[in-house]
């Protein structure tokens, strides 16, 4: 489809240009002067439908009921076992990176200390995950809307490469999604019309405090996902988050007893951090602290 | 979600020519409303108007296994929308043969063109003079205002080339531009 804009402005190509101004306000001014009536609230477009399912009926393909049969013999598989109300589960250890591939063909790559859960009629009636921790999506194109549920949140998505982020262990209740291709819908649970819509080298912010997820703000894409390469990547986070993140990326217990420094932000970035005690010194070295190892990890004091 | 775009909207043509009636519904969804709207403007019923959208998202779905992804399914429906419409005229309103159904429902709507200059609202003095442009070229003022389709769907939908499309809207815009002078002289003189 060619774009409209190029349209109007072969229009405008017509007019001298003492017009041109007069001629653009009134183009803009007469989008919205256009009938809103008669309303068509949405129980009619519903019921329209069924009438237009009817008069095809006979003719309907049979996907969709199949979907349905298929979804009712699962029900009564479940059933029998006894398993139906358990979600499969994909986690990553502490200390480890783990890739999953979902039954509709799409794959997830999964942060230290991340768990994905996903109902067992996930690619019959819903393409539907929840996540704790961070996660890089690439969604297997389909009508069917792949819906991420994080902490509160939603991301939608019909195919597209996605990061989210929503660690529960994070006390400001805060999930970033970041595009690496395609678009995604992104909003706060049953606020679906206050939607941020990302692009890709876009990311977005929301936190429980937020009426609507932050406009949407341009990322570099290495930041999106550094992770998956095993980098370090911290852009202004506090000191809380960050030994959170190596607590889970090194599999050990990092206390801070200096707990007036939680919120002490830093930027800084390791292409291949090989052992906590190397990053924890260059924290230490800059923000003034000090740590010593403990039986199960280390101490940071002042 | 609130922008569909045309890659998405090519998407599910591609899916309801395989028989697909999921991006059938969706597709139904998100013209249905705004195709009863454009029908009402030449059946000026609204019962009838739904009718024909049904008809003409029946016939689509008939012709399913024909449809070319590559062409404005957006052309195809408001095209089929429109011919099922002057159809409809042409066959019901014995009355009002010879007469122009754009204009006489833009009468109706409002009560007369006399009174336009009464009212200060702009937007309605604009949607006023829109209606008493000539039917061509309000048809595809609007389809490309209202209904925001470009020049080549409009084209289609009208069955003209794009250039009198093009020529269509000049000339209607244009009109609007001296209709808001002289406004604008009129309040001034008063």
């Amino acid at each position: 489809m060619k774009n409209s804009k190029f349209d109007a402005e072969k229009v405008f190509d017509e007019f001298p240009a003492e017009e041109q101004e007069e001629v653009r306000e009134l183009w803009q001014e007469s989008k919205s002067a256009g009938a809103v009536e008669p309303e068509v609230p949405d129980d009619e477009v519903e019921q329209a439908l069924s009438n237009v399912h009817e008069q095809i009926g006979a003719d309907t393909g049979m996907s969709n009921s199949w979907r349905w049969l298929a979804a009712a013999a699962v029900i009564l598989l479940m059933f029998g076992a006894g398993i139906l109300f358990i979600p499969r589960t994909v986690t990553a250890p502490h200390g480890e990176l783990t890739t999953a591939t979902l039954p509709d063909g799409s794959t997830v790559e999964l942060n230290s200390g991340s768990e994905l859960q996903y109902g067992w009629l996930f690619d019959i009636t819903n393409r539907s995950v929840s996540l704790d921790g961070e996660a890089y999506f690439a969604v297997q194109e389909s009508e069917e809307p792949f819906v991420v549920s994080a902490q509160g949140t939603k991301v939608e998505v019909t195919g597209t490469e996605f990061n989210v982020q929503s660690w529960s262990a994070n006390p400001d209740v805060e999930t970033t999604v970041s595009v690496a291709e395609g678009s995604v819908a992104f909003y706060p649970n049953g606020k679906q019309n206050q939607a941020v819509y990302l692009m890709p080298g876009e990311t977005s912010r929301w936190t429980q405090a937020m009426e609507q997820p932050s406009d949407p703000k341009p990322i570099a894409l290495d930041k999106i996902s550094g992770w998956r390469e095993g980098k370090l990547i911290f852009d202004q986070q506090t000191l809380a988050v960050i030994f959170q993140e190596l607590e889970r990326r090194f599999d050990t217990r990092i206390t801070l007893e200096a707990s007036d420094m939680a919120g002490e932000t830093l930027t800084t970035y390791y292409n291949n951090p090989k052992d906590v005690a190397s990053i924890l010194k260059d924290i230490c070295r800059v923000k003034g602290l000090r740590f010593a190892p403990t039986a199960n990890g280390y101490r940071v004091y002042k | 979600m609130g922008n569909i775009s045309s890659k998405q909207i090519r998407n599910w043509v591609r899916k309801i020519s395989e028989s697909d009636q999921k991006a059938f519904d969706r597709l139904f969804r998100h013209f249905y409303a705004q195709l009863v709207r454009f029908a009402c403007k030449y059946v000026k019923s609204k019962a009838t108007a739904s009718d024909i959208v049904q008809e003409s998202f029946v016939g689509l779905w008939k012709k399913r296994q024909t449809l070319d992804p590559q062409r404005s399914v957006k052309a195809y429906l408001y095209q089929t929308v429109r011919n099922r419409s002057l159809n409809y005229i042409r066959d019901h309103s014995k009355e009002t043969v010879g007469l122009d159904p754009l204009k006489e429902y833009g009468l109706e709507a409002k009560n007369g063109s006399k009174q336009s200059a009464e009212t200060d609202d702009r937007s309605e003095l604009l949607s006023q003079w829109i209606k008493e442009l000539p039917k061509r070229q309000r048809e595809a003022f609007e389809l490309s205002r209202f209904e925001g389709l470009d020049h080549d769907e409009i084209a289609e939908v009208m069955d003209i080339s794009a250039n009198t499309v093009n020529n269509h809207i000049v000339a209607a815009l244009d009109t609007l531009r001296s209709r808001s002078g002289e406004y604008k002289d009129q309040a001034k003189s008063t």
